[in-house]
């Protein structure tokens, strides 16, 4: 399968530059074994089950019927394209935004606007279903912030304006 | 010995202690019934909130999780056909026949009391197994431990997936992960990049819910996953507990036959519910003497299937406890947790803390319980949950997975952590190299280094790793985990020659 061959690739490329980062670590000071014994064990053993998988994936053909790319075991055969992992994608990004508005807005503002926003594109554009992601929203966003901060005793993130 | 359960139960029985457990085992049967939500992410989301508890309260929680999480998953495999977690797979197989058949009341009843009569056999064997198992332990030396963690990835590698190479790979990349910020014998900063963050490495919680949660959440978001199905279960949920019971006694072969199938597979370090249920079914299936009717809907097959998935609890918790080296991923996260609240698993907790190790032993006990209770008299409660739609569910679990990073340092960092493990865990699904390898790979990969370096600086030796009989059979072991599948496939294609 050319997926694995890929895999295999990376995983060889990605050995070779850690192995070689774990070679620059100061040598050991007292005794043969450093820091940087270990690891490379690791590297080189990944290394070589990544030539395996690349072996693996050359000899082996993909189960027909079923496309290759990102073909997940428990679903049936369908054309996969940009639209299947439409919601991946904004749910990937979405969560990077509310991380970076985190940063500056705190835990409650960012909130109060991931909530909504991510709530509504996932969801059906209805009236109902606008007036329940609101009221999800401030009772989700509130109520955590109360159990966490006064029942459980956890710190909430705080952003740098507010 | 009484003492010391005297000690386990003054711990647990308190009230907020009990309330925790209970609490967990709520939290655990709704993970557990969610289909697409695994008990591995139950436990991963509980354990950030338990870090202003004390350390036996904390696993109260998880325990409960645990307990409820290995019963709650037939809820929806019985009444939807879709199995809430993998551990109830099997049960689906006869569960919703009979629930299709205008009987979900006492299939979802039998299944309840199998899972509570299998976890308690699982509970016998973990309380009088533990302190033997510890106590051989403490003769281990470098060498020992070295072998039997390499002996435990083996194994995962070997079951947790179609491609053994993959589960290796796996294994390997928890183990990698494991190895970057200071090296704990020497103190050296390694693979930090100038990152300030990465100095200690990367935190175990955020790369438990990345790996576990977040990657799950966004699998769930994929275009063909739906959960707007319609349940059976507006049917009768009614049942007579005196039937449901008659109907388990007149099995007991199958029973404890099931249940000790769980407890084994449970114990072997990486195999866990998702294996034993489907193998308790077949063997119940094979030794029946109406095998012919499995899958029609009949008693057996969810006996079966729950007496074992709950066994498994039980048997995976007894390495943990006593090796500190976990069973599954669920006990690999229950180790997390003790690492977190202070406390370094192995032979020496039980002799240490034997307060907080009898303490467990009870608390699991106690959580069959609670079980048995909140899945017979809720059960309407949890068909509710189960329609909420995903479009609330999943965005406001990313926002608990970050608080929940967030909070073991206080610091953004672990929330980018979180972030690209996540998406890593993703991408390593999609490319089906099993995450569970891996994450026993972060757990133990400091064990198996400290370990691994001590032995060489005590005796630069290498062969003493397999003149020290106990290693060496870890290290047989190992091999034949590594080795068998490709055998097996070698007399498979074989037979298909011939």
């Amino acid at each position: 399968m050319k997926q694995d061959r890929v895999i295999g690739l990376i995983l060889v490329a990605f050995s070779g530059l850690m192995y070689y980062q774990a070679s620059q670590l100061p040598p050991a000071m007292f005794g043969t074994l450093g820091a940087d014994v270990f690891p490379k064990i690791l590297f080189v053993l990944l290394a070589l089950a990544g030539v395996i998988l690349f072996i693996q994936g050359m000899t082996k053909k993909a189960t027909p019927g079923k496309p290759v790319q990102g073909a997940a075991s428990d679903s049936k055969a369908q054309p996969r394209g940009v639209a299947f992992y439409k919601n991946v994608i904004i749910g990937f990004a979405g969560f990077m935004g509310y991380v970076i508005l985190m940063s500056y807005l705190g835990y409650v503002i960012s909130t109060l606007i991931f909530l909504p926003v991510l709530m509504w594109i996932l969801g059906p554009k209805t009236k109902k279903s606008a007036v329940t992601i609101v009221l999800v929203t401030l009772g989700l966003t509130y109520g955590m912030q109360y159990g966490f901060a006064n029942i459980l005793k956890v710190f909430l993130p705080e952003g740098s304006v507010f | 010995m009484f003492d010391l359960f005297q000690l386990g139960f003054e711990q647990i029985v308190r009230p907020y202690p009990l309330l925790l457990l209970f609490l967990g085992t709520v939290g655990g049967v709704i993970v557990g019934c969610l289909p697409g939500f695994t008990i591995t992410m139950g436990a991963a989301l509980v354990l950030p909130l338990t870090f202003g508890m004390s350390s036996i309260e904390g696993l109260s929680a998880m325990i409960g999780v645990l307990v409820g999480g290995l019963a709650g998953g037939q809820i929806t495999g019985i009444l939807l056909g879709i199995p809430g977690t993998p551990s109830s797979v099997a049960t689906v197989f006869d569960g919703y026949p009979m629930a299709c058949k205008g009987e979900p009341g006492k299939a979802l009843a039998i299944g309840t009391w199998a899972s509570f009569f299998g976890g308690l056999i699982g509970a016998v064997i973990l309380m009088f197994f533990t302190p033997p198992l510890a106590d051989m332990a403490m003769k281990f030396g470098p060498w020992e431990f070295f072998s039997l963690v390499t002996f435990g990835l083996t194994i995962i590698a070997s079951l947790s997936g179609k491609s053994v190479t993959k589960g290796v790979i796996g294994g390997l990349l928890g183990l990698i992960a494991a190895s970057f910020g200071t090296d704990p014998m020497t103190g050296i900063p390694r693979f930090n990049f100038g990152l300030n963050g990465l100095t200690g490495g990367f935190s175990f919680l955020p790369v438990l819910i990345g790996l576990f949660a977040f990657s799950q959440l966004m699998q769930n978001l994929e275009m063909s996953r739906s959960s707007t199905q319609a349940l059976v279960s507006d049917a009768d949920l009614t049942f007579s507990s005196k039937d449901v019971l008659k109907t388990i006694f007149k099995q007991p072969v199958n029973l404890i036959r099931s249940s000790l199938i769980g407890v084994f597979v449970g114990a072997l370090p990486g195999a866990g519910a998702s294996i034993a249920n489907i193998l308790a079914y077949d063997q119940a299936k094979k030794s029946s003497k109406r095998s012919a009717e499995f899958g029609t809907g009949i008693s057996d097959g969810i006996i079966a299937s729950e007496s074992a998935n709950n066994g498994t609890g039980g048997g995976g918790l007894t390495p943990t406890m006593a090796l500190g080296v976990p069973g599954d991923a669920v006990s690999a996260i229950m180790m997390g947790a003790l690492i977190l609240h202070g406390i370094q698993p192995g032979p020496l907790l039980i002799v240490e803390f034997p307060d907080l190790v009898y303490g467990v032993f009870v608390a699991f006990f106690i959580a069959h319980f609670f079980m048995l209770g909140i899945q017979l008299y809720g059960i309407k409660a949890f068909v509710r949950l189960t329609r909420i739609p995903l479009y609330l569910l999943i965005p406001s679990i990313l926002v608990l997975c970050s608080v929940g990073s967030f909070s073991i340092h206080n610091r953004f960092f672990d929330i980018w952590v979180l972030f690209i493990f996540g998406l890593l865990g993703y991408l390593l699904t999609k490319a089906k190299i099993p995450l569970a390898p891996m994450i026993l790979g972060v757990i133990l990969g400091p064990m198996a280094e400290t370990n691994f370096r001590r032995a060489l600086m005590t005796d630069s030796d290498l062969t003493l790793f397999l003149t020290r009989p106990i290693s060496l059979a870890f290290i047989l072991l190992a091999l034949v985990s590594v080795i068998y599948p490709f055998y097996k496939k070698y007399r498979a294609h074989k037979k298909t020659q011939v």
